[in-house]
């Protein structure tokens, strides 16, 4: 009976959890903007042609730097006879050539990120019982700025200035740099940010942020996976709800684009994923899409009542009948 | 036809429990959660419906007679006929699932069994009414 139930479970979540989704959404110095969708990356353009500018990689994460040079990696699964993974680096140049940042190698990227700040320091998080936040510089220095035994720490972002953002279980953190010297400053900006989900959610913790990004005034957006919204916590820690999705669709990660325009990258629960623009009237209007079906939880409920009643009601029916056949049979 | 509806019965019950408990305990259950909770009790109750609960009716169906069914036949299959879909929610607990969701696959089993005890000692009043009402010596 154990092995059912547990070949059920494996059965269940083949078809239930969705893959570990993207945050890859960046723009260029025209406002051009590209998004992963885990196989290829997608560019749209300012008249909103879209098309594919890298195809076949599985990156979960996209970096563009000033020079308009795209970064992303491509990741892969040997199988499970091997059961080993392999990964490489790659630049899309903005001649439009793309060649091997990293060449192909066994495992995950190491002493490597797309999380980088203007200068081009990437930066990174080495999760473990005592996790490490960690810095990379230009001339190659790898360099711990953060160190402690934090709760669950999801997606790491970078400002241009260098400041980073990261959630540690239901809390957002800030790492700003120190300009007299080299350590860094961490602050809570705001605490119970997530919402509480099943396990069987996406990705199997307690809280649901996913996607941080950044906009000009110093905002810092969340996308909220489980609870499919989007926060927005302003520097003094206010915690607004600014954008939800449908029950189809989830925002993952976000970016602003040159006119203020905010775009989200979406996973829908077939595994699709797109990149939708949310225009600053939008966003200044609070305008919270697609209400109506964000609750199926709600309906579900209400029919399995109506469907409960109607099994009692046809159980009635039948035994009715059967007892009137056995009076019949009697008489 | 009425094995049937026991079934379905039972385990829908269980389901909406979790429905209801998931108000309260959860800011949000979405699709996923309950397509997980709907697929793993349906295949529990399942089990127990075809290896414990049909063998467990006809025992007592015999030993317990009148108004006490609507007493013993929820108190068995809530407690003793689900036992093993308890020890294994337990053991299971931390590997497969957390403590929250091993309190709501209990109190779904709990419904379950329950409901399914009711329905048989419903089940049986009524027929046994239209058994009293035969003329003398049917």
């Amino acid at each position: 009976m154990r092995k059912l139930l547990i070949a059920n479970f494996l059965f269940l979540i083949s078809f239930t959890v969705r893959a570990h989704p993207g945050i890859g959404i960046v723009k260029d110095s025209k406002g051009n903007i590209y998004y992963t969708d885990l196989a290829k990356v997608w560019k749209i353009s300012l008249d909103g042609n879209k098309t594919v500018v890298v195809n076949n990689v599985h990156t979960h994460e996209l970096y563009m730097d000033e020079y308009d040079n795209l970064y992303g990696e491509h990741l892969w699964y040997n199988g499970e006879s091997k059961d080993t993974w392999g990964h490489y680096a790659w630049c899309l140049k903005n001649t439009g050539g793309l060649v091997k940042e990293i060449n192909p190698a066994k495992g995950f990227l190491t002493n490597y990120s797309f999380v980088r700040d203007s200068l081009g320091n990437m930066y990174w998080v080495e999760r473990f019982t005592t996790s490490k936040i960690m810095k990379k510089t230009k001339n190659d220095e790898i360099i711990k700025i953060a160190e402690g035994k934090f709760g669950f720490i999801g997606w790491l972002t970078c400002a241009k200035n260098g400041t980073l953002y990261f959630t540690e279980s239901n809390k957002l953190r800030r790492l700003t740099p120190d300009e007299r010297s080299e350590s860094y400053r961490m602050e809570t900006l705001a605490k119970n940010i997530g919402s509480k989900s099943t396990e069987f959610s996406m990705m199997g913790r307690n809280y649901d942020s996913y996607g941080i990004w950044t906009d000009a005034a110093g905002n810092v957006y969340l996308a909220m996976i489980d609870s499919k919204k989007v926060i927005r916590i302003g520097a003094n820690g206010n915690t607004q709800t600014i954008l939800t999705s449908n029950s189809l669709w989830t925002i993952c990660c976000g970016i602003f684009d040159n006119n203020g325009n905010m775009w989200v990258l979406e996973n829908s629960v077939s595994n699709e994923v797109r990149a939708r623009k949310i225009t600053k009237e939008e966003l200044a209007g609070n305008k919270t899409p697609g209400n109506f079906t964000i609750k199926p939880h709600l309906l579900i409920t209400v029919f399995t009542i109506a469907v409960i009643v109607l099994l009692i009601l046809g159980t009635k029916t039948i035994l009715n009948k059967r007892k009137q056949k056995l009076l019949h049979i009697a008489i | 036809m009425l094995y049937i509806l026991s079934f379905l019965l039972s385990w829908l019950s269980g389901m909406l429990i979790i429905f209801i408990t998931a108000f309260f305990s959860y800011d949000q259950f979405s699709m996923i959660d309950i397509v997980s909770f709907a697929t793993m009790t349906f295949a529990g109750v399942l089990i127990l419906f075809l290896l414990i609960y049909l063998i467990v009716l006809k025992v007592i169906n015999n030993m317990i007679a009148g108004t006490k069914q609507f007493i013993y036949f929820p108190i068995i299959f809530s407690l003793l006929a689900n036992l093993p879909a308890y020890f294994l929610i337990w053991k299971s607990m931390g590997d497969l699932y957390g403590s929250s969701e091993a309190t709501l696959f209990t109190l779904s089993f709990l419904t379950s069994g329950f409901v399914f005890g009711l329905f048989w000692a419903w089940k049986n009043k009524m027929l046994s009414q239209a058994q009293r009402q035969l003329p003398k010596g049917e």
